[in-house]
């Protein structure tokens, strides 16, 4: 028999369940309204008393943004258990996942500081760095996942031959960036996007916790974000 | 750069404000206009490889991050020069 759960668990759950209803509604707007909304909503459920249930204040993220993650990682989980959606909404669910990693691994970073005290260049530069490293990190999953599925036909069937061609090169490019990454980061990067494993998986074989892989990550992306746009990486 | 994150939060290391945050300071854009700037930013710096379907794909999220990400809703905050305590995370 399950033991009831703490009065602080519950207070938890309920402080967040707007929060957690508000998130389903919006990964239900982006996946244009291709499932039901209610699936989305017990998923969201399921992830915050997850999350409440395995909230550490010591880790030094506040619970309504742990909260956040946990309730879109479930949701997203939630998604992709669905026997069929549209590729589209596919498409979707694959970009957010990894800019999702990238967000979670940061958070810490961003939390250990007051944003109070950033000033505005600071806040700037970290809003671009942001939305530069999570727009990569969707564009390596997308083309992983378009080559991935495909695996095996002369181009991805649902690609124009043109843009196939350019995102085999483009994987290729990818792979030698990969390369380049310290042996850690190159492992949790080829094992998320070129084998499709789950961050709780890398992390449990790999013998260190989730947030450390998160960590990882997001600096690996950092360093592919600046030499797949085009700058230069840093030391 | 912090070597355990991906953006830049190290004091001394800065760059001038842009000016776009300009016009969002003087009142000429909104908080809107301004957000979906920086998003069409960090899209215009995408390979050319990505569909367009894929392209798409990834403004949506960048879109559901700024509105959904806890860490990003405090530097908007922060942008805003709400220097109130922006919403319990």
């Amino acid at each position: 028999m399950t033991a009831p759960d703490s009065p602080e668990v519950l207070a938890r759950f309920n402080a967040e369940l707007a929060l957690a209803e508000s998130i389903a509604r919006q990964v239900w707007h982006t996946l244009g309204k291709a499932v039901e909304l209610d699936d989305l909503v017990s998923s969201a459920r399921e992830g915050l008393f997850d999350a409440a249930r395995r909230f550490d204040s010591a880790r030094g993220v506040p619970f309504r943004a742990y909260a956040n993650f946990r309730v879109k990682g479930a949701i997203m989980d939630g998604v992709r258990r669905m026997s069929t959606i549209p590729r589209r909404a596919h498409e979707r669910i694959v970009a957010m996942e990894a800019a999702l990693a990238v967000s979670e691994g940061d958070s810490q970073v961003l939390f250990a500081r007051p944003t109070q005290a950033l000033r505005d260049e600071e806040a700037e530069e970290y809003l671009d760095d942001q939305l530069g490293a999570m727009a990569t990190a969707a564009a390596i999953g997308l083309v992983n996942d378009a080559l991935r599925q495909d695996d095996g036909a002369e181009a991805p069937l649902h690609l124009n031959p043109e843009i196939a061609f350019l995102q085999a090169e483009a994987s290729q490019r990818i792979r030698l960036a990969i390369a380049e990454l310290s042996t850690a980061e190159r492992t949790v990067v080829e094992r998320y996007y070129l084998n499709a494993e789950q961050m709780d998986q890398i992390a449990r074989d790999m013998n260190v916790n989730k947030s450390w892989v998160s960590r990882l990550h997001a600096r690996a992306i950092s360093r592919l974000s600046k030499r797949l746009l085009g700058e230069a990486p840093e030391g | 750069m912090p070597a355990s994150g991906s953006s830049a939060l190290a004091p001394g290391a800065s760059r001038p404000t842009s000016p776009e945050l300009a016009k969002l300071r003087r009142g000429d854009w909104t908080l809107e206009e301004y957000l979906d700037d920086r998003v069409n930013r960090a899209l215009a710096k995408l390979p050319r490889w990505l569909s367009s379907e894929q392209r798409e794909a990834v403004r949506d999220t960048l879109r559901f991050q700024m509105a959904t990400d806890p860490a990003l809703e405090e530097i908007v905050a922060v942008l805003k020069q709400d220097r109130q305590a922006p919403t319990p995370r």
